[in-house]
């Protein structure tokens, strides 16, 4: 072989190794300062560029967070915004996003992954920002608060709240001679039972911890010590909430929304298959678009031994701790959960707002939310600490199995419980 | 000698097939139901509505042309960077002798095992130094190589015969002669079975393509149609008639390419 054969060869597939390599990259983060001048708000001639986050259901979200933008450009003159919707999973863009420095200034964070993120130190404490802005937390219901704490500091403010409501199709009701829907979960099976002897299936409910857990929490279980950062899974106190729920499925008042050909509960009940459902107030917008003439009425999600938990589901506009106009940031991140920024979400009708002065004007123009905002006041935050992925995985798959296999509750909480330490041990 | 195939073969044949084309033509179904009618099972003809593709095609919320195009660039960019990259390596793999070829190959073939999500954030902070994040840059560049296709080039090469080779030597062809002259016109099927899969690949890439496009101008047309879709609030026949508008450019490029593609698979099937 001639010589410059044999180089070019070489050459050509070296360029090809590194470019496979540079390909696989490096964890070469750099330890960019993120403490460029704290108090920058920006001037006619050097404004500030912000960027923000958001994980959109939809053009009208887009539309009301552009909106809500400008107002706040008018108050801020010389701070210029972006607003970046999410393309695809949310928590996969951002970790590669805050490994790189590349996150939006301040960005939507789900309550059921928000102490993954505080817990990686990628998030700024918002502590300082809200004693210099004098922040009232107190209007904010503490549950919505609560979700976004770790380890006793502030990581961000809750922008919308919602809970679990019960929703009824009352034509299948009055089939079985049932007036008025169950006001609490003993009511509830009596009237599951007379829909099930006249073959309506009674209530769409998914074999998830995020419907069934008010059941532990009403017989006084629980599967998490938020204090302590535990799992306590095999707590004996947990197996009776879980009894109810189990018994339930092999009675068939609860069916799994996969067994009546949906993906969820609300396309079962928008088809008429199923006469109830315990869904948040996101079954509403899909009620109108997929099943508009249908009449459902919305009630109180059902009471058990004289307690009436809930799940609250919320998401906060939390701030990257990378970002470079910290100051800024934290204005904007107030704004957008504040007053005026609230009362156009209020108005938009698209969620719940958090900011408890603004749900009056909310309710006032959609009152049949009143149950998802009630429903609050007794809610549990859908998180279980920086491990919550892990967790939910590993208690849902027990739990399905548990169904299957017809195990008993100390069974199924035993295998949740190994399934996750074995998860958290790798 | 042609072997008579029993009757019962077609039955079964053209039953199978038709079971495999009910989600498909369910799916050509639900994207003409109105919205209001998208849960229900049967929806007479005359309410079935060109709502959804008016909605994707016009509506100024989905940028469904810019999506098409920028879909249309990176496949076509990267499909052939991938066949002149691929192709080149795995001729200097299968024909010439060169320092450390072995151990080279090896990181190849490693390089083949690690799962692509391992690599997704060093990636990512890689392309962000490269100032890449919203860019068909970004895009296009890190996949202009494929090692399985190497892989793939070398093995098909390897099999060309010496005396082809030596043949050609003698008539005076240098190695670009012999590539291009020889090698090349003789390889036709795995350059329609690249084409294709390579295509195909990158015209669906919705993981990466989401992670480093945050711009909508940006998107491509999965990214963008995941977009029709939220956790609870699904147009489910937006959705499937975005689906059905993606499906179309994939069918094309099959067909074109379907002869030397299936002459590609009873090529290697008799050797």
């Amino acid at each position: 072989m001639r010589k410059w054969q044999k180089w070019s060869s070489v050459a050509a597939t070296a360029v090809m190794g590194v470019g496979l390599l540079a390909g696989c990259g490096s964890q070469s983060t750099s330890n960019s300062s993120t403490n460029a001048s704290a108090q920058n708000l920006g001037t006619a001639s050097n404004p500030v560029n912000l960027t923000v986050g958001i994980a959109s259901s939809g053009p009208a979200e887009t539309t009301l967070v552009n909106n809500q933008v400008k107002a706040f450009e008018k108050q801020y003159p010389n701070i210029h915004v972006t607003v970046k919707p999410f393309s695809g999973n949310e928590l996969q863009d951002l970790q590669a996003e805050l490994a790189a420095h590349t996150a939006p200034d301040i960005f939507y964070v789900d309550s059921s992954i928000a102490q993954q993120l505080e817990s990686s130190g990628a998030i700024a404490p918002l502590d300082n920002y809200m004693k210099q802005d004098n922040f009232q937390t107190s209007a904010y219901e503490t549950s919505l608060m609560k979700a976004f704490q770790w380890q006793g500091k502030q990581y961000g403010i809750p922008k919308d709240e919602n809970s679990l409501a019960l929703e009824s199709n009352m034509t299948l009701l009055n089939k079985a001679g049932i007036q008025t829907p169950p006001k609490t979960w003993s009511e509830f099976e009596t009237d599951a039972a007379k829909l099930k002897a006249k073959g309506i299936a009674p209530l769409a409910f998914p074999i998830d911890v995020a419907r069934y857990y008010p059941f532990v929490l009403n017989f006084g279980g629980s599967y998490y010590d938020a204090a302590s950062n535990k799992v306590t899974f095999t707590n004996s106190a947990n197996d009776a909430g879980l009894n109810f729920f189990l018994k339930n499925e092999r009675e068939g008042y609860l069916v799994n929304p996969s067994n009546l050909g949906g993906t969820w509960a609300g396309v079962p009940f928008a088809q008429g298959k199923v006469a109830m459902v315990a869904e948040g107030a996101w079954l509403i917008p899909s009620m109108q678009q997929t099943a508009p003439n249908m009449k459902y009425t919305i009630t109180d999600f059902p009471t058990q031994n004289g307690k009436a938990s809930n799940m609250v589901y919320t998401v906060a506009y939390e701030m990257a701790a990378s970002s470079k106009n910290p100051a800024a940031a934290a204005k904007l991140l107030f704004f957008l959960t504040g007053n005026q920024a609230e009362q156009m979400t209020a108005k938009s009708g698209l969620a719940i707002p958090s900011y408890v002065p603004d749900q009056s004007v909310f309710l006032k123009s959609n009152p049949s939310y009143q149950a998802f905002v009630d429903g609050v006041k007794n809610g549990t935050a859908y998180q279980f600490g920086p491990s919550g992925n892990n967790f939910v995985n590993a208690i849902n798959a027990a739990t399905q199995a548990g169904v299957l296999k017809n195990l008993s509750p100390s069974a199924v909480l035993s295998q949740a419980q190994s399934t996750f330490q074995s998860q958290n041990q790798q | 000698m042609q072997r008579r195939v029993s009757p019962a073969f077609y039955v079964v044949a053209i039953l199978y097939s038709l079971v495999s084309l009910v989600p498909f033509v369910w799916s050509i179904y639900t994207s003409f139901k109105p919205t209001a009618g998208v849960y229900d099972t049967w929806v007479p003809l005359s309410k079935l509505t060109l709502q959804s593709y008016k909605y994707l095609l016009t509506s100024p919320q989905v940028s469904f042309m810019q999506w098409l195009l920028n879909s249309v660039i990176v496949a076509v960019i990267v499909t052939i960077g991938n066949l002149i990259v691929n192709t080149l390596a795995g001729y200097a793999f299968a024909r010439f002798r060169f320092p450390a070829k072995g151990p080279l190959f090896m990181v190849f073939l490693a390089v083949m095992m690690i799962p692509g999500q391992v690599v997704l954030v060093p990636m990512y902070i890689l392309l962000a130094h490269l100032g890449w994040i919203n860019t068909y840059q970004g895009l296009t560049i890190p996949f202009l190589m494929s090692p399985f296709m190497i892989f793939l080039t070398r093995q098909f090469f390897l099999g060309m015969p010496n005396e082809l080779e030596e043949a050609a030597k003698v008539d005076g062809l240098g190695p670009w002669g012999i590539f291009f002259k020889i090698f090349l016109p003789l390889s036709r099927p795995l350059i329609a079975t690249q084409t294709i899969f390579t295509f195909q690949g990158n015209w669906n890439s919705f993981l990466w393509t989401s992670l480093l496009e945050s711009s909508q101008n940006m998107y491509t047309l999965p990214v963008g149609l995941n977009n029709l879709y939220g956790q609870y609030n699904a147009y489910w026949n937006q959705v499937l008639a975005g689906v059905l508008l993606l499906t179309i450019p994939m069918i094309i490029i099959f067909f074109i390419f379907q002869r030397q593609f299936v002459q590609g698979i009873s090529t290697s099937g008799i050797k």
